[in-house]
């Protein structure tokens, strides 16, 4: 489902209501209705979400760019006049701007400003939720469909960090899933009464998938920073990690250690080794261990 | 107007950026461009400047590098701006691009970027638009990829904060693309 069915019926009003206040005020946009400003495309544009006038700056380059592609062409200079996008209309006065759009469309005003204008409105508020559509709010894995045909990539260095940036979330994405795939096979392992050893295995293999997801995590905070790049709200890398499910706390050498430990191109048997050599290693197994299984048993064994 | 009165290069300087996201299709559009002979620039400097960067460092590119690679595309495109001195010429990018660039890596637009934007303005922006609903091009795929729609948001966005109106070009062929451009263009004053 895309954000916009989510919006029911008042909440569509609402936002057409918005819009005809910023026909209103006409160009530039000084304030925005809390539905325009909470817009993904909105937030994801602004340099500071946090910060109003960032966010009517946003608002106005969207605004701006969807009058520029109205749907309806044969209103689109009329639309441009009446939110004075056009430079014959800007700054002035709405009833000024609305003879203008109307004389552009073709109407008597009185008819533009009761049959036309609600009209533009809500193609505008429309158009403002379909651009906000493409934009993610929440941590969600990238969606994959088949292909009929490989890959190819523009010469375009626009195309090369989109693509460095899509390793680096599907990196982080698929450690998480690796980890997830652990951690449920831990909790199965003792729903159904296992045996200690063959639960310490499990747990030692999310403890390995663990370390890939910290190596996955700092690797993107390197490349990009502490917020997931081009989500509306502000997502960590922690929190696509997080969302395999739940897991020991460690103290941040630990969590710096497993990192070292992450290299996704190391093995089980290769990264129980450096653990087991590496300083704090066997305790910090053994310690997430009794944390995952909630088992001091007497046959769980450091890795080997 | 016919081709002749827009090359003639005993004109003032006309600049006119052709931009957009990747796999908006404008490579073939400078391709044919060079082929008419029409001026434009050849290759994408930010190309190499990120190779070079890349080369250097051994690695991707990472948050403490991005700056320092800005600044030299800017340095770059700033340099072929000023290069040019009579008649019309295309230029692959603009200035203004690197507000894209920035937008999505989270950056905020730094002085030099703004400053630039200012001093060094162009004619008119052409935006291509993206051939994702055109059923032509190998990199199609590519093209339908959420990331790359927002590339091309961010740089189109860029534009309008740089004080442009930019003029959208819509998916066909190239030679379309171009006739549809040079149809926008003012005869030149002598």
């Amino acid at each position: 489902m895309t954000p916009s069915e989510t919006l029911n019926d008042q909440a569509s009003e609402d936002l057409v209501a918005e819009v005809r206040a910023l026909v209103r005020d006409g160009l530039p946009v000084r304030r925005a209705g809390a539905r325009l400003q909470a817009l993904p495309g909105v937030r994801t544009r602004a340099t500071d979400p946090s910060d109003r006038a960032s966010l009517c700056g946003a608002l106005e380059s969207m605004l701006r760019e969807e009058l520029d592609r109205l749907d309806k062409a044969e209103w689109a200079q009329a639309a441009r006049l009446l939110f004075g996008a056009d430079a014959s209309t800007a700054l002035a006065l709405l009833t000024s701007r609305r003879t203008a759009a109307a004389a552009a469309a073709g109407y008597e005003v009185h008819h533009f400003r009761k049959r036309i204008e609600p009209k533009i409105c809500e193609l505008v508020a429309l158009q403002l939720r379909r651009a906000s559509d493409a934009v993610a709010a929440a941590p969600a894995a990238p969606t994959l469909h088949p292909s009929r045909g490989p890959l190819v990539l523009p010469a375009d260095v626009f195309a090369w960090e989109a693509a460095e940036h899509q390793h680096s979330v599907a990196s982080l994405w698929g450690a998480a899933y690796l980890l997830r795939a652990e951690l449920v096979t831990v909790a199965r392992l003792l729903s159904m009464g296992a045996g200690e050893q063959q639960i310490a295995l499990a747990a030692d293999r999310a403890l390995w998938r663990h370390a890939q997801v910290l190596a996955a995590t700092a690797a993107y905070r390197a490349a990009y920073g502490a917020a997931l790049l081009h989500t509306a709200a502000d997502v960590t890398p922690e929190q696509i990690g997080a969302s395999a499910g739940w897991t020991p706390t460690l103290t941040p050498t630990q969590d710096l250690l497993l990192a070292a430990l992450g290299d996704p191109e190391q093995g089980f048997a290769a990264f129980t080794a450096a653990l087991a050599q590496a300083s704090g290693g066997a305790g910090l197994a053994a310690t997430w261990r009794r944390a995952l299984t909630g088992r001091t048993g007497s046959d769980q064994k450091e890795p080997t | 107007m016919n081709l002749d009165q827009l090359l003639n290069p005993a004109t003032p300087p006309r600049r006119y950026v052709i931009t957009g996201g990747p796999s908006a299709g404008k490579e073939a559009v400078f391709g044919l461009l060079h082929e008419m002979e029409i001026p434009a620039t050849r290759g994408e400097p930010a190309r190499e400047i990120y190779r070079k960067h890349r080369d250097r460092l051994g690695r991707h590119l990472q948050v403490g590098d991005r700056r320092e690679y800005s600044r030299d595309v800017l340095a770059a495109f700033v340099a072929e701006f000023c290069e040019h001195k009579q008649g019309l010429w295309f230029y692959n990018r603009g200035i203004p691009d690197g507000y894209g660039w920035d937008a999505f890596f989270g950056l905020r637009p730094y002085p030099e970027l703004e400053e630039a934007t200012r001093i060094y303005r162009y004619d008119a922006v052409f935006v291509l638009d993206a051939l994702d609903d055109f059923n032509s091009e190998d990199d199609l795929v590519w093209a339908k990829e959420r990331e790359i729609r927002r590339v091309h948001e961010l740089i189109v966005q860029g534009y309008y904060d740089a004080g442009y109106k930019p003029i959208f070009v819509p998916a066909d062929e190239p030679r379309r693309r171009i006739d549809f451009i040079l149809a926008q263009l003012p005869v030149p004053a002598v």
